[in-house]
């Protein structure tokens, strides 16, 4: 019988962390719904849900070390490079499929539930700024990920949550203190006039150039641990 | 085949511990149990037959094919039982078997669900519901389906009560009717692997004592009890560890049938592998 490797080690990601993801899923979603509706903007909502979702994924290398998974798969004969790829495809998928569900539930707020029912004069803008600000969290925390998980796979959970914890928040403290220079930049732009196209190509290429070597340096870390 | 283990002058040395030079076989179609107390190696010499952890130097092949970390292709022919369960506790088996029967060749879907059944294993229901003993005959069920030549056990029957050991006795015995089936069992309870062993191997601060046939292991090692006087004038006696109490002397001799021959009138009593274990470790030659 032929094995389905990466099928079979996602599946079993997905038994892992189900039930997780759906209860804080589900809490966020219940909280964050009646505060938007407060604060007639769908923005909070679909933010959180997006932060929450990935938080969760996080859970999936705990798991793994307390259960000694790696061990195991490498004792089934799976290689390091096939449980590297796999988590990559479960978190980045994840990752992506809760910014396509976060940007769907801003546009069905904003336009279908927020306008007819407060009257929002600018809920197409709003649910535009929604699904980019789902995107730039989806391009900030991938990016973040791609530092954090070779870590994981070093030095395990436990030990990796101060150099990852640095990881979210030294950027953050980059850009908030940096923030009065680059701003009245920005405003001396013509935003308008930039290559978007190319723009957007060029950060997708870059995203998915570090991916790649993030999974690599992973890959490279788990063939060399003793586990 | 002859072995489906054989480990050669296996070294690796860890900061405060180092296993040194260990050589022993599991031959074909047997049962080797690997004694040792805590700590002496038995589990980094298992990690290292399973490739799970890089060797200092030294050979292992298992099942005709040689060891190397992280890289061992007769590990789809191994099962394996450690002391984790490797699954997360919200698993239930059926998931389980849905998930190996991705992952291993040689999965056997109908043979798991038949183990369950005969284990009485819920199998809709999460296994951190199941008590010890469940766990423990999860994982051997799952080691178990996709169709081993060699399992390899890791402490499998420790904290369970004598019933559930009693049938997982079983299973082993029955494993190993099949030809060319073979078993290393890493165990502190003696008594089971005086019931099932054929061989045993005996590790101690990470060097092999010795590696024996259980019943030569039986006919001769054997405890010599006399009084402290008597004790270094016995003729012929091969001791390898004492124990001194107010009134009499305990001693192991490894040549028991030769002891006995020129001590006439000796009280001599037959040695368990916990005699030899504990005269090893604590009994100062």
């Amino acid at each position: 019988m032929k094995t389905h490797a990466i099928r079979g080690l996602l599946l079993k990601d997905w038994f892992s962390v189900r039930s997780y993801i759906a209860r804080q899923l589900g809490l966020i979603a219940v909280i964050y719904l009646v505060l938007s509706f407060g604060l007639k903007s769908a923005a909070m909502f679909t933010s959180m849900l997006l932060l929450g979702g990935m938080m969760g994924l996080l859970s999936l290398f705990a798991v793994d070390d307390s259960c000694q998974w790696n061990a195991y798969a490498g004792i089934l004969g799976l290689r390091p490079g096939q449980l590297v790829a796999a988590r990559y495809i479960a978190v980045y998928g994840c990752m992506l499929l809760l910014t396509v569900i976060s940007a769907a539930a801003s546009v069905v707020l904003e336009l279908f539930v927020f306008r007819p029912l407060f009257g929002t004069a600018d809920a197409a803008e709003n649910a535009l700024v929604g699904i980019a600000t789902g995107a730039a969290i989806f391009l900030f925390y991938g990016l973040m990920m791609a530092l954090d998980i070779p870590l994981y796979y070093k030095l395990g959970v436990e030990k990796a949550r101060i150099p990852t914890t640095l990881t979210m928040v030294v950027p953050f403290i980059v850009i908030v203190t940096t923030a009065s220079y680059w701003g009245p930049l920005l405003d001396t732009m013509d935003l308008a006039a930039l290559p978007w196209g190319w723009i957007f190509l060029a950060i997708a290429a870059a995203f998915a150039a570090c991916i790649a070597l993030s999974a690599a340096v992973s890959a490279r870390i788990l063939a060399k641990k003793e586990l | 085949m002859e072995n489906a283990i054989a480990v050669h002058g296996l070294t690796k040395h860890y900061k405060d511990f180092s296993l040194q030079d260990v050589s022993f076989t599991v031959p074909s179609g047997s049962i080797v149990g690997f004694i040792g107390e805590n700590g002496a190696g038995k589990t980094t010499t298992i990690k290292a037959i399973l490739g799970a952890i890089r060797a200092d130097g030294g050979e292992i092949t298992v099942l005709g094919q040689p060891v190397a970390h992280g890289c061992s292709p007769a590990n789809t022919r191994v099962g394996a039982v450690l002391e984790s369960n490797f699954f997360s506790p919200v698993f239930t088996a059926r998931e389980i078997s849905a998930v190996m029967s991705q992952l291993c060749r040689n999965w056997d879907d109908t043979l798991f669900h038949s183990y369950c059944s005969r284990f009485g294993l819920p199998e809709n229901k999460p296994y951190k519901n199941f008590s010890k003993g469940m766990r423990v005959k999860l994982t051997i069920a799952t080691a178990l389906s996709h169709r081993p030549e060699l399992l390899v056990l890791d402490e499998a029957t420790s904290g369970l009560d004598p019933v559930v050991r009693s049938e997982i006795l079983d299973l082993f015995q029955e494993f190993i009717l099949e030809e060319e089936h073979s078993i290393l069992l890493s165990s502190h309870i003696t008594s089971d692997l005086e019931k099932v062993a054929d061989y045993i191997v005996f590790i101690h601060e990470g060097r092999i004592i010795f590696q024996l046939p259980r019943d030569e292991l039986a006919e001769r090692f054997a405890v010599a009890k006399c009084a402290v006087s008597q004790s270094d004038s016995l003729a012929g006696a091969h001791v390898l560890g004492r124990r001194e109490s107010r009134f009499d002397v305990e001693l192991l001799v490894d040549n028991a049938p030769q002891v006995r021959r020129e001590n006439p009138g000796l009280l001599m009593e037959p040695a368990t592998i916990d005699d030899i274990m504990t005269f090893y470790v604590k009994g100062g030659k």
